[in-house]
């Protein structure tokens, strides 16, 4: 066991130095670099750069070294817990980033546990009622709801909220707590936000969820094993809930890995449709202008919740099925 | 009432699209406490619905249209107070009695009372002990759902009770047993695993739905000899499911024969099997091949398939007349594969290696039929793919004879290999899953020559009619889909196909296993009458001893992947030598056997029978050693380890 943990260490190690390589590589594929996006604009605002600025803002930045050595100060840097400098933002990256990835988690988290609360029990109660009426319903519900893009359902929320109660349910707080420290009244306001932005995530999410739920629990019930415990004389809920549930949960613990990122970056789009002063938006912009250290860190971030999150699932599954903890070699 | 159940006009109906179907007819049947009643049919008449009826386990769109199922509440005859040491552990257990008379058909399944009576006086085992056991839990933990559900026993008393049930149904280490998972353990050991959790709470009846046609032939016998004791000493009363009448012949004192959802024939087994009066019966009896059934006698299907040849067919090069001195058409020498198992990153557990096929020579005359025959796992589908190098060996020749010419088929690129790969095809076990079910009946048996690229598409479509032909088939079928047809005639496809290139020699992997008896004897027939008027050559792998009696001219038995007595037929059906093939022979239950078959069999589990090591002088084989194939006249050879005379060859 200790063995392995080790050895595992050792690969996440391996996996994450090689994506930081490929993440660096693939932000400088663009032609040009902060500077040239930074000039151009300039330039079309009708100011004129002068060559010597130029090469001043690339050495200033370090854009002047070679890729190589620019990777190199970038890594050692993270190393000793410095993530860079934000070009754009002109502040370093960690304060860049601060109060958003806060704010990120909190919102996805929610959005995760809305998923999990929701899609659970429907989930499992279409597959025992298939082919019900009941069932039908909650199939059109989730194929209306994995139909509908995430972004359309927040423009059409925004409109409604506005029409009928003429407030915005944009941004995650009222307007007065921006840029404020933290206080109770500040949280309150944030949780009362919190619930739209939730909703809108969530509803693909849970019903995808529900879908592939009663998809796997449908599979455990023909089981042989349900019959033998049928043939025991357990009840159904118990038996339900005993075997059937129990391996239909597999493939769920096995997606955590996916899960942890999305904490983290995830909705994009409905972000910035809503102005919520979470994370997605910033990578967005800092990607569109080239904010390599900005980005590279993000999503660097993304890289080690994603290598972290397989890790935990890889523990978890061997903890909860006794196939893969004892087959690959495990002791009891 | 004096019966322990009593079915009386039973009639199960399964909706279907567009209206009920009839499962069951009026069937009526009784079993009385301590006997041991068998249902015996085909697949698909009904027998495993009669089970699943009382047990209130019938599918969603099951339901009893009329009828009823009368259980006379009571747990085994077992007189608790007077147990010995081993079950007076189970006699602590307090079990709520039931009180007079139920009609099981008259009770919602999913009710108190059903779920009382369903685990804790009538319980069932299953025909894959794999399948049947949840995988992620431990089978103390399964089978303590038993006790908890049906007795009031404390809960930190479960484990010494559990033990004692374990050891009782024949587990070497009972404490350690409670905490294994069903992966780890062998088919054997987990159905032993299953009857524990279906008999802890001492029911007085047992349901055994086909309860070893999962396993091997020897652990079926030690399987059946436990039910047999445990009924015994339980006292309790067993239903038991099969389609194999040797089975029954052995174990059930009464027998119901079903057919098609109705009762055909019902009565005491000895009457059954001594003057059946049904036709049905009687056909059955015919169609079912036995240990002392000689290649002379023809079985007898109940509808036989007609097989014609036509000139396409016919048209076939000739072999010269001195071909078959350069050597038989295949012979196989020293051939040897090991499988290494996974190699689990790079510091865990060294690789495992098992020695599939070890040191094997074979040879097949033109015209023979070779039996290989052997437990799973012994090697003999290995060693046939081997042949027609779907695997390639590690060591060992190949060498075919082609028309009088040697071809060392192991030497060959597999550009070379094509041409002989024409020559030898290979019909599968499962007809159901060898069919591509998006293939038309021509696509599939035309695939073939469109792959060797062998005529037009008109001499194809003549070419598939008169293969059809040749298996009894329709040629109007030419465009229907492999879901259309019956197990036997999904087979039957299969040997159309593997017959279109013309083959010399064909490989049968099981090629009725999968097939109920009546359909059984008509495919071993059909493939007989091809090897007649075909001239093919076949190289048959089974387990089952009956049919490689009834289809062979030459045995070869197979163990751990070492072939261990070789011969003609009937010198090793009647003379076996070697002890494995003693214990392959005496563990198949004949229906004509006299009544001791079961006290033969060996009780305990891992017995030395399938371990080199523990067979007796000289025929002892330490591990991976060297081991010699010695001469016993006639063709007969036998494998012996060790040096020493051999024992006088049994009788």
């Amino acid at each position: 066991m200790y063995v392995y943990l080790m050895r595992r260490l050792f690969t996440m190690l391996v996996s994450l130095l090689a994506i930081s390589g490929l993440i660096f590589l693939i932000i400088q594929l663009p032609p040009g670099d902060f500077v040239t996006a930074y000039v151009t604009e300039l330039e079309s605002q009708g100011e004129m750069v002068s060559p010597e600025k130029i090469a001043f803002l690339r050495q200033q930045y370090g854009l002047d070294k070679s890729p190589l050595e620019q990777y190199a100060d970038w890594i050692v840097g993270i190393l000793q817990g410095d993530f860079g400098y934000s070009f754009e933002y002109n502040l370093p990256v960690t304060e860049v980033v601060g109060d958003r990835v806060l704010l990120s988690i909190v919102v996805n988290a929610a959005t995760i546990l809305f998923i999990y609360a929701v899609s659970f029990p429907l989930g499992v109660y279409a597959a025992t009622h298939q082919y019900t009426l009941s069932d039908y319903g909650l199939s059109f519900l989730g194929f209306l709801g994995l139909a509908t893009p995430n972004f359309l359902l927040a423009l059409v929320l925004l409109y409604l909220a506005n029409r009928w109660f003429g407030t915005s349910i944009g941004g995650l707080m009222d307007p007065q707590y921006l840029n404020r420290p933290w206080s109770v009244d500040k949280v309150l306001s944030v949780l009362e936000h919190l619930w739209v932005p939730v909703v809108v995530i969530g509803t693909a999410g849970t019903a995808g969820m529900i879908r592939r739920l009663r998809a796997n629990l449908l599979d455990e019930l023909n089981q042989a094993y349900v019959v033998t415990a049928k043939a025991k004389g357990m009840a159904p809920r118990r038996l339900l809930v005993k075997y059937p549930l129990r391996m239909a949960l597999n493939p769920f613990i096995a997606d955590i890995g996916n899960l942890l990122p999305q904490v983290v970056s995830g909705a994009v789009i409905v972000s910035a449709v809503m102005s919520l002063p979470t994370t997605g938006p910033v990578l967005l912009s800092a990607l569109q202008s080239q904010d390599v250290y900005l980005a590279g860190s993000f999503l660097l971030l993304l890289a080690v919740l994603t290598v972290v999150g397989m890790f935990v699932s890889d523990l978890l599954l061997a903890a909860l099925d006794p196939r893969i903890r004892l087959v690959s070699g495990g002791r009891r | 009432m004096k019966d322990l159940l009593r079915v009386r006009n039973l009639s199960v109906g399964f909706g279907l699209q567009g209206g009920e179907a009839r499962v069951l007819d009026d069937v009526s049947f009784r079993v009385r406490p301590g006997s041991t009643v068998a249902l015996v049919g085909e697949s698909g008449s009904g027998k495993s619905t009669v089970a699943r009826a009382i047990m209130g386990l019938l599918p969603r769109n099951g339901r009893i249209v009329d009828g009823r199922i009368l259980l006379r509440g009571a747990h085994t005859g077992f007189d608790w107070a007077a147990a010995d040491a081993h079950l007076k552990h189970l006699a602590r257990i307090h079990r709520p009695d039931l009180d007079g008379v139920v009609d099981l058909a008259d009770h919602d399944p999913d009710s108190p009372r059903m779920r009382a009576i369903r685990g804790g006086h009538v319980s069932m085992i299953f025909q894959d002990p794999m399948s049947s056991l949840s995988p992620l839990h431990t089978i103390g933990n399964q089978i303590g759902d038993v006790l908890g559900l049906h007795t009031d026993l404390p809960r930190r008393e479960y484990r010494p009770v559990i033990a004692a049930m374990l050891e009782l149904v024949g587990f070497p280490d009972p404490a350690r047993a409670v905490d294994l998972y069903p992966f780890e353990l062998s088919g054997g050991m987990r159905q032993r695993a299953m009857i524990a959790m279906s008999l802890i709470a001492a029911p007085g009846l047992l349901i055994a739905d086909e309860p070893t046609s999962a396993l091997d032939v020897t652990v079926q016998a030690q399987i059946l000899k436990l039910i047999q004791d445990l009924k015994a000493r339980l006292g309790m009363a067993v239903l038991l499911i099969t389609h194999d009448l040797g089975v029954v012949a052995h174990m059930a004192d009464e027998v119901v024969v079903l057919y098609k959802g109705q009762v055909m024939e019902a009565g005491a087994a000895e009457d059954i099997f001594r003057r059946p009066a049904h036709p049905y019966l009687k056909a059955l009896f015919k169609a079912l091949p036995r240990l002392s059934t000689d290649r002379a006698t023809r079985l007898v299907p109940l509808r036989e398939v007609k097989s014609r040849t036509a000139h396409l067919l016919a048209d076939k090069p000739v072999w010269p007349a001195a071909a078959d001195d350069a050597g038989p058409l295949l012979a196989l020498d020293d051939v040897d594969k090991t499988f290494t198992g996974k190699k689990k990153g790079w510091l865990g557990a060294p690789r495992t290696t098992r020695h599939a096929v070890n040191g094997v020579s074979l040879a097949i005359r033109r015209g023979d039929n070779l039996g290989l025959v052997g437990e799973s796992g012994c090697g003999k589908t290995t060693l046939s793919k081997i042949a027609m190098r779907a695997i390639e060996p590690d060591a060992g020749s190949i060498r075919f004879n082609d028309h009088g010419r040697i071809v060392h088929l192991d030497r060959l690129s597999a550009r070379e290999m094509i041409p002989y790969r024409r020559r030898m095809q290979y019909i599968f076990q499962d007809p159901a899953s060898s069919l591509d079910p998006r293939m038309t009946v021509f696509a599939l048996i035309a695939e073939p020559l469109r792959i060797h690229d062998i005529g037009d598409k008109a001499f194809r479509v003549e070419m598939v009619k008169e293969l059809l032909t040749l298996v009894g088939l329709d040629h109007k079928f030419m465009n229907r889909f492999p879901h259309s047809f019956s197990g036997g005639q999904k087979q039957r496809i299969g040997i159309a196909r593997a017959l279109a290139l013309q083959p010399d020699l064909v490989l049968c992997d099981e090629p009725v296993s999968a097939l109920d008896v009546v359909v059984q004897a008509q495919v071993l027939n059909l493939l007989k009458d091809l090897q007649k008027a075909l001239g093919l050559t076949y190289l048959f792998v089974s387990h089952n001893m009956a049919v490689v009696r009834y289809m062979c001219d030459r045995v070869a038995v197979m163990c751990m992947g070492r072939v261990v007595e070789e011969g003609p037929t009937d010198r090793i059906f009647d003379a076996p030598t070697h002890p494995y093939t003693r214990a392959l022979l005496a563990a198949v239950p004949d229906p004509d056997g006299s009544g001791d078959w079961l006290s033969k069999a060996g009780p305990e589990p891992r017995t030395g029978a399938g371990d080199p090591a523990a067979w007796p002088a000289p025929f002892a084989i330490a591990g991976d050693a060297v081991a010699t194939m010695r001469e016993l006249g006639g063709g007969h050879r036998v494998l012996v380890g060790t040096g020493g005379p051999l024992p006088e060859a049994a009788a």
